[in-house]
Order: structure tokens, then sequence, then C-alpha cells
């Protein structure tokens, strides 16, 4: 067979687009062997292009079983080895290592990034034994034709060892914060129960949760302080305007009745106004946390599932690298270009063109910079296919933010009326925009509410309409919710842009923390109890930053792995001691933590009948199954019961039923819909239902 | 010592949890008997209405109107 190059790719659609762009034809062949594909290509020489699956080897622990701690040895192996559930991809290494046999040049074209650096190493090291030091790299941004065209030409001559390096050790450090706590208190909760529930807890997980705890409970124990505040609004020729009063807040009651009872039914007379022009300067380009601000607050979208699509849309060559942390564009990935492929959409033909005609065009941009890609833009191709809804939103977000960085500042003006009354001055706000600027390459993600005031002459008298005093307490600290916990771990400088998106998932998946709005449980409050006690290294922000800001200088060779590991090690070993000898103690109050949890999730809201018990999903002993009943059903308080499904999943959603407010579960039988459950035969919505339905079967009856 | 208010472990009157909310509820009381002129009952009465309250502090104005009675 034809000696070939093997050109490695992270992910299946990579492989596909790199085939196709390197492709002398840009047909390449595909192979498909033991359910994994692989392609063909020509160029100069021929090309196999073959992809992983994202990691195909991980961190393992050498010695056997898994109920002891610690373990402080490991070694790199196949993931099918070190976790259940892999297996399909021992044939998927297989494959690498058969191509790697017969191929005479190796190129590592995963991402440019830790991650994609470590997956292509390993792969090259194991699988292909031992090809990385003579494998060159391709390193690019978007996976456009022209670009990796470019790649390949001119690929860098060998691995970036340092990052490879550091990905190395963030794993290996990782897995040994993660393996060793998690299993001690794991194997804690199960000595003392009995019963196996996963916990976990590692070198990000524990900081992040110590924060939502710590937020939780300046919640949970907030006591509000009273203020009043004036709320006014003045006649001016028959409409009415809000104005505000010259002090925000008053912290004695008697002092926010004096001004109503000074003002009351009194004319005002303007006494100053004053106009004020501010120019807003345009945003700057998204890096990947802003980019999931932005998603988040404008859709909803949670930071990992903005993640996700955006991946999809840079494997589709719609947009360039995603995880990057760089606020600049580069004027080599050919502003114009892009604009004026962009132009061919009908969306933004007009304004595309409208910044084509711009002399020079000259991004605004952040700070912040990333050695290894641009912060994301459109790559200028045009989707191939129709865009599912959320990807289309992300993408138009992209295009939008991209344009609205070469645009102009905007000119805003803002105008205050100081009115007089009685002594008492109340301000009359208004603002316009005078010049759109940049605002409208980003329209419709632009808030631009403008409160346009009637001409107004100093001197000039208004009658105050309305004048009332509001009572108002202080508010507790805000939750926080995925996007803004993102923040804050970018702020404290713990995760990286890849992980800090899974990391809060994780935190869900656990049952650390519930809803969007975020709310620690009872299992959150006891880990990080447990933990702040016994082995308070593990939550230290401080602590988790310096090994963090450790691993980021192996990247600069300025420091090394081992001393890493090392460091990593010895803080483990006393926390762990303390762990071991204080087991039972620990282990009871974990396992007290998690039948609470086990029981909350049980429950579904207050008892519609007796209204001090609570509904939850119970079992009949006799029969095992499952149904509705009161918690007072044990006190012989009440003896409220309802059935339920009894195939599939049920959770309760802890929304009321929009028809008749009682509690609501959603349902999940597999090959089905998931369906929310109002088990209440009388719910006004379900008599709607039966009421349509019977219409229906009556009119289908007639018809026929 | 077990707490007053949720029968956790305690140092003194009160949990670790609720010894926060109980200093919270303490300190307070001044902001609003000078804001509103109102009596120890009065204030606790309001902060149990309050939707704002945190539900340990909530639990802790329980606790102590229930005391006095």
């Amino acid at each position: 067979m034809e000696k070939y190059t093997l050109i490695i790719t992270e992910k299946p659609n990579a492989a596909k687009r790199i085939a196709q762009a390197l492709d002398q034809k840009g047909r390449p062949k595909k192979v498909e062997e033991k359910n994994v594909t692989y392609f063909l290509a020509k160029r100069d020489k021929p090309l196999a292009v073959v992809p992983a699956l994202g990691h195909l080897y991980t961190v393992m622990h050498t010695g056997k079983g898994r109920s002891y701690y610690p373990v402080f040895n490991f070694t790199w192996a196949p993931r099918h080895l070190a976790e259940r559930g892999a297996k399909q991809l021992r044939t998927w290494i297989e494959l690498v290592s058969k191509l790697a046999e017969n191929a005479e040049e190796f190129i590592d074209a995963c991402d440019y990034d830790i991650e994609g650096s470590l997956i292509g190493y390993c792969l090259l090291k194991y699988a292909c034994k031992n090809k990385e030091d003579v494998a060159k790299r391709m390193k690019f941004s978007t996976l456009t034709k022209r670009e990796l065209e470019k790649a390949y030409g001119e690929p860098l001559p060998r691995l970036d060892f340092a990052l490879i390096e550091a990905g190395r050790t963030r794993h290996e450090v990782d897995w040994l914060y993660g393996v060793n706590i998690s299993r001690a208190l794991t194997l804690a909760a199960k000595r003392w129960s009995g019963r196996y529930a996963t916990l976990s807890t590692g070198r990000v997980q524990g900081p992040t949760l110590m924060f939502l705890v710590a937020r939780e409970k300046n919640i949970l124990s907030f006591v509000p302080a009273p203020y009043w505040s004036i709320r006014a609004a003045v006649d001016i020729k028959g409409t009415s305007y809000e104005v505000d009063y010259e002090k925000k807040a008053f912290e004695k009651l008697i002092d926010a009745d004096a001004v109503v009872k000074a003002v009351k039914g009194k004319t005002g007379r303007i006494e100053e106004i004053r106009k004020k022009s501010a120019q807003q300067k345009p945003p700057i380009p998204f890096d990947i946390s802003a980019l999931q601000t932005e998603a988040y607050s404008l859709f909803g979208y949670t930071p990992r599932r903005t993640a996700n699509i955006a991946q999809r849309l840079y494997l589709e060559a719609l947009i360039s690298y995603p995880r990057t942390s760089s606020q600049k564009l580069p004027p080599e990935i050919g502003y114009r270009t892009i604009l004026r492929a962009l132009s061919k959409e009908r969306a933004y033909k007009r304004l595309a063109s409208e910044l084509l005609k711009v002399g020079e065009l000259k991004p605004t941009e952040g700070a912040k910079k990333d050695p290894a890609h641009p912060a994301v833009y459109p790559t200028g191709n045009l989707p191939e296919r129709p865009l599912f809804e959320p990807e289309g939103r992300i993408w138009d977000l992209v295009v939008r933010r991209f344009m609205a960085v070469f645009g102009e500042p905007a000119t805003k003006q803002s105008m205050r009326v100081t009115i007089n009354v009685n002594g008492h001055r109340f301000y009359l706000r208004g603002r316009r925009i005078l010049k759109e600027g940049w605002m409208k390459f980003y329209k419709p993600y632009v808030k631009t509410e403008e409160v346009m005031l009637p001409p107004l002459k100093e001197g000039e008298n208004l009658q105050l309409k309305e004048i009332v005093r509001e009572d108002k307490f202080t508010k507790p600290p805000p939750r926080y919710n995925p996007s803004s916990l993102l923040k804050k771990m970018e702020e404290e400088g713990i995760g990286t842009k890849a992980t800090r998106a899974d990391m809060i998932e994780t935190l869900y998946n656990r049952k650390y923390i519930t809803d969007e709005r975020i709310v620690v449980t009872d299992l959150g409050f006891d880990i990080i109890d447990v933990l702040r006690k016994y082995c308070r290294g593990v939550i230290s922000v401080k602590l988790t930053r310096e090994l963090e800001e450790k691993m980021e200088r192996i990247q600069t060779n300025s420091e090394k792995r081992e001393n890493v590991l090392f460091e990593a090690v010895e803080r483990l070993k006393p926390w762990l001691e303390e762990l071991k000898q204080r087991e039972t103690t620990i282990g009871e109050a974990l396992s007290k933590a998690i039948k609470r949890s086990r029981i909350q999730e049980r429950i579904i809201g207050d008892c519609v009948t007796c209204k001090t018990g609570k509904l939850m999903i119970l079992y009949s002993r006799k029969t095992r199954k499952r149904f509705i009943g009161c918690t007072n059903y044990f006190e012989n308080l009440c003896q409220t019961s309802f059935p339920l499904p009894q195939r599939g999943t049920v959770k309760p959603l802890r929304k009321p039923c929009k028809g008749c407010g009682w509690p609501t579960l959603l349902v999940k039988i597999k090959g089905r819909r998931p369906w929310t459950l109002c088990f209440n035969d009388n719910c006004p919505k379900k008599e709607e239902r039966r009421k349509r339905l019977e219409m229906q079967s009556v009119q289908q009856r007639s018809s026929k | 010592m077990k707490c007053k208010v949720c029968s956790r472990e305690a140092r003194n009157k009160h949990c670790e949890l609720h010894e926060k909310a109980y200093s919270n509820v303490v300190q307070k009381f001044e902001i609003w008997r000078n804001a509103a002129g109102i009596s120890w009952e009065q204030y606790l009465n309001e902060l149990v209405e309050n939707p704002s309250t945190g539900i340990w502090a909530k639990e802790v104005a329980e606790h102590l109107l229930k005391d006095k009675e």
C-alpha cells in the first residue's frame, strides 16, 4: 500500500472538513471500519485523515481496586481501560494504530489549545508508537478551506510541548485531587450507611461550591432594613411624567412623610434644564466568557449550552475557534473578505456594505490576549444547511458583534430638568440617541430606550400630579446564575475557559445545587461543611489559584511539571490523613445529608388537602407501586393520595399547574415526549382538553 | 448543647447557621427602631412577614416570638 501522511483531528466533523479542504477535488474518500470513519484524500501526496473522539487517553491508577485511598501512583492509559462504558474507544485506538503503521509522516491537526494538543500528543505517543517527536503541527483558528490549506502548507515543525506538558499536569493534578478526596467522602458515607452514593469534589469544584454556599448563607440569614422613597409625577400638557426626588432613600419614616406633606398639591417651577452628551464606545469582540454571558442574558442559554453550540458552529466553519480568551481581532483574519462574504446574506447585506465603504477598518478591542487564537469572529461562510434556532441565534450574535466592533461610537444625550416644589427638588429625566454609530450593527441585541421630553423652558410652572411615599426594604444579595457564577470563577482565576461551564454542570448533576437562580441543597451545604472542618485547603480559593498559576507557568517553560505534582501530593497527604481519622463522623454527616437529599427529591409540594403536610412520591409496601401521598399519613392526620404512571420516571417540577395551581410532575417514558402531569382530576385545563377532544371526535363523526 | 431553633449541635444557644442569623436579627433592630419607631415584638412580626427575610432569620424571629409567649 502507498505510504501516506496521517493527519489526526480532534473530532469526526473536523476530520471531514479538513479532508474536504485538503483533497484536490474536494471529495475525499470516506472509509468506515468497525464504526469508525476516516477519510482518504489526495493532494501533493496521499493523506489519511483520522479523528479522535475527544480524549482517548486518560490518567489511571496503576494499582487495583477502588475502595481505598490515598492513591498517588498513576499512568496514562486508554480510556476504555480506565472508565466503564467506554468500550467502543478500543476499536477507535486500534484503527489509529493500524493507520499509523503505514504512515510516513504525521500531522497533529487537533484544536490548538491545551486539550487539543494533549489529545493529539497522546494518540501520537501511545497509539502511533512514539511519533510525537517527528510529528508536525497544523495551527488554525477556523475550519475554512483557505486557513486549513495555509496551515497544512506551513505547519509548525514540531508539537508545542510546553502546552502539552501544561495539559498533562492539569489532568494529573485534577486526578490526584478528584480521586482521593471523592473516594474519601464516598467511602466514609458508604462505610457508615452501607449504601453507595457518588460524592465528588475536586480542585475547582470545591472552591466553586464554596462561593455558592457563602452566598446562600448570606441570603438565608438576611434581615432586611426598611427605607422609604418618594414617587411623584408632574403634569405637562395633559401627559403625566415620572420625576425622581433629589434624595433617593430616607432612613426615617417621618422624614419621608414630611416631604410628602410639604409638596402635596403644590406647583413647582423649572429651576434648571441641563443637557449632556456622551459617547459610548463600540463593544469589544467576544471571548468565550463574554459570548456565554451575552447568550445567557439575551436567550437564557447556560454557559455550557452556548459553548456546545459555538463548538458546532466552529466545526461547520461558520465561526472561528470559540474557546478563546482573546479580545483581539488581528487584521490577518481579513476583515474585508469576511464582510464581503457576509454581505451575500440578505440580513447583513446593508450593514456589511456600509462597513465596506469605510476607508480603514479598525476594530475596538479589549485588553485580553490569547497566544493561540483571536477573539470569536464569523468566518464569512454561510450556513450550508438550515440552522436550528439556537444555532442561528448564536451565529447571528457573533456576526452582529463582529460588525459592531468596527462601528463608530454612539452619541447619547441626557437631559435633566430640575423642578423646585416648595424648596424640594425633583428631577425629570429624558434621554435620546443623537447618533446610532455601532448600535445599528448590533440591533436587536442592544437596548436603546429613549425617553423623549416635550419642549420645556426654565421658569415654567409645572403641577405636581402625584406624590406617594413608598415603603421599601433592602434586598438580600442576588443568587448566582450559571452565567454570573462563570464570571465569578473567571474573576477568581479558578478553572479554565474550557472547563468552567462543565464544572457548573457537575455541581447540578451531583445535586449540590438546583434551579437556574442557584440554590445550594442540604447535600451541598454538608459537603462544604465537612471539607471546611477537615480538609480546608480543598475549598481554599487562594491555594487553588496558586496551583492554577503554577500550571499556567508550565506553558511558558517557567515551571516544571514534577514540582507542581510534588506540591499537589504534599498538600493532599495531611488532608487525607485527617479525613481518614474522622471517617466515622464524616460518614454519619454525609449519609444523613444524602438521606435528606433523597427525601427532598421526592417531595412534590404542599398537601392540597391538609395544607400542613407535604405531598411526596411514595412506594406501596405491598405492591411496590408508586403513588403520591401526604407526609401526614404517617401521623394518621391525612389520607390524601393520588395515582401515578408506573412506567418511566417521574420528577417533581416545582412549578404550579397553570390551570389549578396544584404542584406538577414531569413524566418521562422511553420513546415518548416528556409531559407535565397535573394530578388534579378537576383541573380546568383537563376539562378544557376533554371538551376539545369531544368536539373533535364529534366533528370527525359528522364529516364521515 | 442543641440549637434552640433547629436542635442541631451548637456551642452556645444556636448552631453555627442560626447564630449568624440571630446576630443579624439583633443588630438590625436598632435600624428598624430608629427608622419606624417599632417595638421588639413588632419588629419580629415584621421579619416573619417580610418576603426578603432569609429562612434562617425567619426561624430565629419565630423562635424568639414563641419564647416570649
